[in-house]
């Protein structure tokens, strides 16, 4: 969930450095390049998910439905509709979840992880990302009109908690349109975006959750 | 006195004999000193607060840990590979007993305690969770199970696994309220502060704090460990180069206190030593004085060092600064008695002759150096470890060094008869001054007491004991990583012991609730967190059998609820494996079963066993200002063998404390000086114009040092006691003069005792004065005090004493 978010950033933060690098050589490059002019011009995101997580402890995949509401730097809501009604918000210091059905309502300190998202993909330069993944991109051929980016971590700590990292990006919009998580013993996560909609109107309301 | 100046001229061979006897025994014993900087000797030992915190240090550990920290200017999360590295290492070094990395770590079977969770839930609590094993919470827990699993992690999954009723989440949120086990941000592998950038790793060394040669091991060791661990950690972690690795505790305290108080003894001995013979050699102008000077001081500093040693095994960071005050007292007896010898030279006496005249002198010496020494000895009846050990260091170092300067100064003062008598020293000036001004002096010393004693009343004294330690790096680190991992150090802490240990649970549980109930700012944490009394687990277990719910009925309630929701049929088997002793109502969580399942290291923060006794603590957080005193109430209350303690308490009654052993101390101090001063006089009248311009003296001190803005602390405050001695002195050799021997009136004894005084409060000054140089703060502070009130007594005594003494004869006249 914070990675996925963090992808959202990525592109965005790519741009900036993307505007210092040297002529582009490959297709990530180049991804990473034109994103600059977007990550100007994108200020909140507005789009239905569907989540769906593979576990080897489920018969069937879980999925998850809902909308998402981001705005830079990090701020996330996520609203699950189905199955568990199940509200998450992000910020730069916190992560809430709010299970209403059951009144509770967890608050974990994330400004330790999201300081290494920042490191590891929102301030990271193509050097360093290439130094902490081994990335690859390509067109793909499943989704029609999008670019696949494959990331495996190299290192140890990194490939600890995830194992591969794969993103779609649209072609023409440059829009994150589903990314996945591979993770160690095989459970997957896949996050596909419909109907996205950038700079949609929010306020600070929005993203305030209830006790 | 005159004959002991004869034999000490006459038996010259014989007086260096003994002078170089005292000197190899003197080096021997100074040889094998050790020296403690340790906090609990900083402490008094009689207050009931003091003897529970060393109970406590002694047997809750916080004293014989060493604390090995990481910090990063990121997360620290970023090297664990380096930690582990380290610790890995760390565990198998000699040196080392334990490690206690993190809480879930091999060697902790914390399913120990999961299996018996209902007990920890207590009865209420057990309740509401065995509802959760039947229809319709069942369904519910299990679907949240599943939903938990789209949050992906390892730890989510295993968690769903062993817990799919979230029993542990209920568990944990009655632990949340809980400090005792410090403050970690329970998300991070290992003990991570809140800002994520330092971790903990707490280690237990075989050997003792206080054993300067096992911490040199230790720390040589922890240099080699983090060496390997730095260079094995490069591959995978290219940045832990940055990583700063720091050990805090006693051990580091210990060895470094040990080298700052060697290193600043030395200093202040030798500084103290040549600054006071320059001073003389200035003075006199002969390079003959500093040998007079050198030899007695020097021989009575080593050798009350090393019986002093030699009697108390160790000695305290006070002692540091002993040398330059022993100097800066003993050279008076040097000075006033080769002054003299001088005096008698100038008006043709021979060599000998002289000697046999310096008596006078010699008895007026030595009832000044008794009076310094007995005020120095009276620290020993205050009940304050270090102020004793600069008691019977300076006191006993007085003592040799007067009879030091008797037998050395008369053998080693030239013999021949046509020896240059040397520059005799007046103060001429001073005597007409006095003589002259007599009547404003008196009436401006009046005033100045009266204003200055106002200004006194704004005096500010920090009673802390945090002020007494020695304040080395390793100290202030202490304190800082004591702040980020809320240890147990400024807590309060009640105390208990007995035979049994359920006594000790009932006790606790009824203490956490009288605090709930009559002081609800106080949060306690105990035992009963990990281990409830019999009674509460048997309120439990009658719960669960009240249920009716059995392992096989819930076993495959929970295996149908898991197939509908949609997790395979294997998913729940850590969990089913462990419902037959979960819902068993005959287990029982105990002590012996904590500690054999290798939960000793957190038991061990609230319960020890000690030669068959059990020993509990209870730790309080105040969430605002408590009344100690109330706070107290309130447990003994509960149980009158319970007992509070913790800095805070022990605060709090040195502050009650402080003005009955201060009063104590210039009490003895006085009477002390009073009597050896009327054995001189034999009138009331003269010891009290003697003690006279040191009690002025001190008003005067007390006045200045408040405009000053200088903050005494306890040391400082009761070492002042010692200055009555000194500075009495001053008023002792204008009155003996003037009261035996003849003289053509005050201005004589003015003009030929002043510039003695001056230069015997100058070197006074001199040897405390290096003292503000000291890092030892007690020490550093008390320099400043000495200047100030040594300079107040010397104006009292050598400008307002005769000044009175004149006058009041005047008035006596006037009278008649």
């Amino acid at each position: 969930m914070l990675t996925g978010f963090a992808l959202l950033q990525l592109f965005a933060a790519a741009a900036l450095v993307a505007s210092q690098a040297p002529a582009p050589k490959d297709l990530f490059d180049q991804l990473f390049a034109r994103t600059l002019a977007k990550r100007q011009s994108i200020h909140s995101i507005r789009a239905r998910f569907t989540e769906t997580t593979t576990s080897s402890l489920l018969e069937k995949p879980l999925v998850s439905h809902g909308t998402v509401i981001a705005t830079p730097p990090s701020r996330v809501l996520m609203t699950y509709t189905d199955p568990e009604h199940r509200t998450v918000a992000i910020d730069s210091t916190s992560l809430v979840i709010v299970w209403p059905d059951r009144r509770e309502r967890e608050t974990i300190d994330i400004s330790q992880t999201q300081k290494r998202i920042d490191q590891y993909f929102t301030q990271a330069t193509i050097g360093q990302l290439r130094s902490m993944f081994d990335i690859t991109a390509e067109s793909d051929s499943v989704i029609q009109g999008t670019d696949r980016v494959d990331m495996r971590p190299r290192r140890k700590q990194i490939k600890e908690g995830l194992e591969r990292l794969e993103i779609w990006i649209d072609r023409e919009s440059l829009l994150l349109v589903q990314l996945q998580m591979t993770f160690p013993g095989g459970d997957r996560k896949t996050i596909r975006l419909d109907d996205v909609t950038v700079n949609v109107p929010v306020t600070d309301e929005m993203f305030r959750i209830r006790p | 006195m005159e004959s002991i100046l004869i034999f000490a001229r006459r038996h010259t061979t014989l007086v260096f004999g003994i002078a170089i006897a005292a000197a190899l025994s003197g080096m021997f014993l100074v040889s094998r000193i050790s020296f403690d900087a340790n906090i609990l000797r900083l402490l008094p030992q009689r207050s009931a607060s003091v003897r529970d915190f060393q109970i406590f240090l002694r047997d809750f550990g916080s004293l014989d840990h060493l604390y090995v920290v990481f910090n990063s200017a990121g997360a620290i999360g970023d090297h664990g590979e380096l930690v582990d590295r380290y610790v890995e290492a760390l565990r198998h070094a000699p040196e080392i007993e334990s490690v206690d990395a993190q809480l879930f770590e091999p060697g902790k079977d914390w399913s120990y305690l999961s299996d018996r969770e209902l007990y920890l839930l207590g009865a209420d609590g057990a309740a509401a969770a065995l509802a959760r094993f039947r229809a319709p919470e069942l369904d519910g827990e299990i679907a949240h199970a599943r939903g938990l699993l789209s949050m992906p992690s390892a730890q989510v999954k295993a968690l769903v696994q062993q817990d799919p009723l979230g029993l542990l989440t209920m568990l944990r949120d009655r632990m949340g309220r809980e400090k005792g086990f410090v403050s970690f941000d329970p998300t991070q592998e290992g003990y991570v502060s809140r800002d994520g950038r330092s971790r903990l790793v707490v280690v237990k060394p075989n050997g003792q704090p206080f054993d300067t040669d096992f911490c040199k091991a230790l720390f040589a060791r922890l240099a080699a460990v983090e060496a390997t661990a730095r260079r094995d950690a490069a591959a995978d972690d290219p940045d832990a180069g940055a990583v700063e690795i720091q050990a805090a505790g006693a051990y580091r305290v210990s060895l470094e206190a040990e080298q700052l108080i060697r290193r600043e003894g030395i200093v202040n001995a030798i500084g103290s030593l040549l600054l006071l013979l320059l001073v003389m050699f200035a003075v006199f102008r002969t390079p003959w004085v500093m040998l007079y000077g050198c030899a007695p001081l020097a021989l009575a500093a080593v050798l009350t060092l090393g019986i002093n040693g030699l009697i108390q095994g160790s000695l305290s960071p006070a002692t540091s600064g002993s040398a330059g005050m022993l100097f800066g007292l003993g050279i008076d007896g040097v000075v006033l008695l080769y002054l003299r010898y001088l005096e008698e030279r100038r008006t043709g006496a021979s060599a000998d002759e002289a000697v046999r005249r310096m008596g006078g002198t010699a008895s007026s010496v030595v009832l000044a150096q008794l009076t310094t020494a007995a005020t120095f000895f009276a620290l020993l009846f205050i009940d304050f470890p270090t102020l004793q050990d600069l008691g019977s260091l300076v006191g006993l170092g007085i003592l040799l060094c007067c009879g030091l300067t008797l037998l050395l100064l008369p053998a080693l003062l030239p013999r021949r008869t046509d020896a240059r008598p040397g520059r005799a020293l007046t103060a001429a000036w001073l005597g007409r001054f006095v003589t002259r001004a007599a009547g404003p002096i008196v009436w401006i010393s009046a005033i100045a007491t009266i204003a200055l004693g106002a200004a006194s009343t704004r005096l500010h004294l920090d009673t802390s004991i945090d002020k007494l330690q020695a304040q080395t790096r390793g100290a202030v680190l202490e304190k800082e990583v004591a702040a980020r991992f809320s240890l147990p150090r400024d807590v309060l802490l009640v105390l208990n012991e007995h035979e049994d240990i359920e006594p000790l649970l009932e006790a606790d549980a009824r203490l956490v609730r009288a605090l709930a109930a009559e002081a609800p700012s106080v949060v306690a944490s105990g035992i009963g967190v990990l281990l409830p009394s019999a009674r509460e687990q048997a309120r439990v277990a009658q719960v669960i059998r009240a249920t009716g719910t059995t392992s096989g009925d819930a076993q495959r309630d929970i295996q149908a609820a898991a197939a509908r929701t949609g997790f395979r049929p294997d998913t729940f088997v850590p969990f089913l494996e462990r419902v037959q002793r979960l819902l068993d109502p005959n287990e029982r969580i105990s002590y012996d079963g904590l500690m054999t399942h290798g939960l000793e290291s957190i038991v061990s923060r609230f319960v020890v066993r000690r030669d068959g006794r059990y020993q509990a603590v209870t730790y309080l957080y105040p969430q605002q200002a408590v009344d100690i005193d109330a706070l107290r109430r309130i447990v003994r209350g509960v149980d009158p063998r319970l007992r509070l303690t913790g800095l805070p308490a022990i605060n709090h009654e040195l502050r009650r404390q402080f003005f009955p052993q201060f009063l104590k101390g210039i009490a003895i101090g006085t009477v002390a000086v009073a009597l050896l001063i009327y054995m001189v006089f034999r009138t009331v009248r003269h010891t009290l114009l003697a003690l006279l311009p040191t009690a002025v003296g001190f008003v005067w001190s007390a006045g200045v040092l408040a405009l000053l803005r200088v903050e005494l602390d306890l040391f400082s405050l009761f070492a002042a006691v010692t200055f009555i001695g000194i500075a009495v002195d001053y008023g002792i050799y204008v009155l003996y003069r003037y009261r035996f021997e003849p003289s053509s009136g005050m201005d004589d004894v003015i003009t030929k005792t002043g510039a003695a005084i001056i230069i015997a409060c100058a070197t006074a000054l001199i040897g405390f004065g290096t003292l503000i140089n000291s890092s030892y703060g007690p020490l550093h502070v008390f320099g400043i005090v000495s200047i100030v009130t040594l300079t107040c007594c010397l104006t009292a005594s050598i400008v307002s004493l005769p000044a009175l003494v004149l006058e009041m004869e005047r008035w006596s006249r006037s009278a008649r």
